[in-house]
């Protein structure tokens, strides 16, 4: 049933997938490329964000198209929690894919700029919680008001390219106040990696007793 | 004669909309319309019987079941066809129905080749939903909510903006299938005109409250159009009328108890006629106020 979703959710977007995926296959490419202090990390967060921005604003506009599909769907013994189910495995599936192929490429390319456990870690933490603030929210108010928040990535995203214009030698993507001789990165990558999980086991559940609650 | 579905009590508020205090039966074997102008909370109540609403109170029961303890199993007897087909249009009708047959453990593919499959030839693995017309788009629903050995139909709003043949080949396939003695629909309509013929009750919703649950027979008998001269009112009881239009030629009005204006036509120069369903639905929203 699971697969099933998702893969209904793939195709209702089909027109925009491919191009979608070269477009966000090109940010690696050109960010390892350009052979400065940018390490894979980064070019991963950078290639999530655009891919959750560009895919998730292609799903909601294509299930605002059709606001009862989700009620006809749900006239079918297809349960709630596994709409909301569907709808995290398809960003985390998301997340993975983008992550192996910014690695490949950063491991074919610039191999000297791949990110370290924290670093890659921490960017796992930032997009968890980005899924995590969204999907509850799209949940309670439907994909028509959820757009705020791809207005609020989309912003960020611009903002990336100026934002490296300033970065110096030293550049790493994690903020220096988590930096510490005290914590090494693999207790730091663990630290991340536990808090992504409990956020998005809270964010899960509340998502799930949100739209049990939601009228179609 | 058993029942399919017992509603009692239910009650759901939507800012200043409110369905108040809904109870019916639907018996097994029977098609039961459910008529009301738009805005009347038929699509709501329709929601509200499997839990795509949350109602606020009362109790909803599918063959004795509620549908709180056994919503899984209540849906895999109860097919749904909402208004307008509004699915995926970026779906083939493959994708569609894979998707859709995925969910029910008791899928029956002849049931859906039944109904659809005569006209599948048209079509190839690759047509999209939206380049269906309306009426092969409500047919090709009906036959998913079909094809999975369903219990109970139930169609809301289905022949919007349909005309007269599209809708008579629509009825001919739910008298196909009301044929089983064990199936049962539940359609509705905002006129009741449209489904009138296939009918055997119809439940009235107005401003959220049922107005009445008649069996189609009794209600045309009991309701009448009765017409005369204004100067004869004085020698009917006005009472039994639930619209009265007075004119400087005459009167028209619709009476809700024939019976009872019955022996005063013989002696007084009345006419008398039946009337339909939509005119019933009118002279009660009349009554109520609702309507000028």
């Amino acid at each position: 049933m699971l697969f099933k979703l998702i893969k209904k959710d793939i195709l209702i977007i089909r027109g925009l997938f491919r191009w979608g995926c070269l477009l966000l296959l090109l940010v690696p490419v050109l960010l390892s490329s350009a052979h400065s202090v940018i390490d894979s990390s980064y070019s991963f967060l950078f290639m999530s964000e655009l891919g959750f921005l560009l895919f998730g604003q292609a799903l909601s506009v294509e299930e605002s198209k059709s606001p009862d599909a989700t009620a006809v769907l749900l006239s079918t013994p297809y349960h709630r929690r596994t709409l909301v189910a569907a709808k995290y495995i398809e960003f985390i599936l998301l997340f993975v894919v983008c992550f192996i192929i910014n690695h490949i490429i950063f491991v074919l390319i610039a191999p000297s700029y791949l990110g370290n456990f924290a670093d890659i870690t921490y960017v796992w933490l930032l997009l968890i919680l980005l899924i995590s603030i969204y999907l509850p929210i799209e949940c309670k108010h439907g994909v028509n008001r959820s757009k705020y928040i791809f207005a609020a990535v989309t912003i960020i995203i611009s903002i990336g390219p100026l934002y490296i214009s300033y970065i110096t030698d030293e550049f790493t993507i994690l903020p220096d106040v988590l930096i510490s001789d005290a914590i090494s990165g693999k207790v730091l990558g663990i630290i991340f990696i536990v808090l992504s999980i409990i956020i998005l086991s809270v964010s899960i559940i509340v998502s799930n007793a949100i739209f049990a609650r939601t009228d179609l | 004669m058993s029942t399919v579905l017992t509603v009692k009590q239910l009650q759901k508020s939507f800012g200043s909309f409110e369905l108040h205090d809904i109870s019916f039966d639907i018996p097994k074997g029977c098609i039961t319309g459910l008529i009301g102008v738009d805005g009347s909370g038929k699509s709501t109540l329709i929601k509200c019987l499997i839990s795509l609403i949350r109602r606020d109170s009362g109790q909803v029961e599918f063959w004795g079941m509620s549908i709180d303890d056994a919503e899984q199993e209540i849906k895999n007897r109860v097919g749904l066809v909402m208004e307008g087909n509004n699915f995926y249009d970026n779906l083939t009708l493959h994708e569609t129905k894979e998707l859709i047959e995925n969910a029910y453990p008791n899928w029956n593919e002849m049931i859906f080749q039944k109904y659809w499959g005569c006209r599948d030839y048209h079509y190839s693995s690759r047509t999209l939903l939206s380049s269906l017309s309306q009426k092969e788009k409500l047919i090709f629903s009906i036959s998913l909510a079909l094809a999975h050995n369903t219990d109970l139909l139930i169609l809301d709003e289905p022949f919007c903006g349909f005309d007269p043949v599209d809708c008579s080949e629509i009825l001919v396939m739910l008298r196909e299938y009301i044929q089983d003695e064990n199936h049962s629909i539940l359609i509705s309509s905002p006129s009741g005109m449209e489904i009138s013929s296939i009918v055997d009750s119809f439940i009235m919703l107005d401003d959220g409250e049922l107005v009445f649950h008649m069996d189609k027979d009794h209600l045309l008998e009991s309701h009448m159009l009765i017409k005369g001269a204004t100067s004869l009112l004085g020698n009917i009881p006005v009472s039994e009328f639930i619209k009265l239009d007075i004119g400087n030629y005459g009167f028209t009005g619709i009476c809700n108890d024939y019976n009872k204006i019955k022996p005063y036509c013989a002696d007084l120069d009345l006419t008398v006629e039946r009337t339909n369903i939509a005119d019933i639905m009118m002279a009660y929203m009349w009554r109520r106020g609702n309507v000028i």
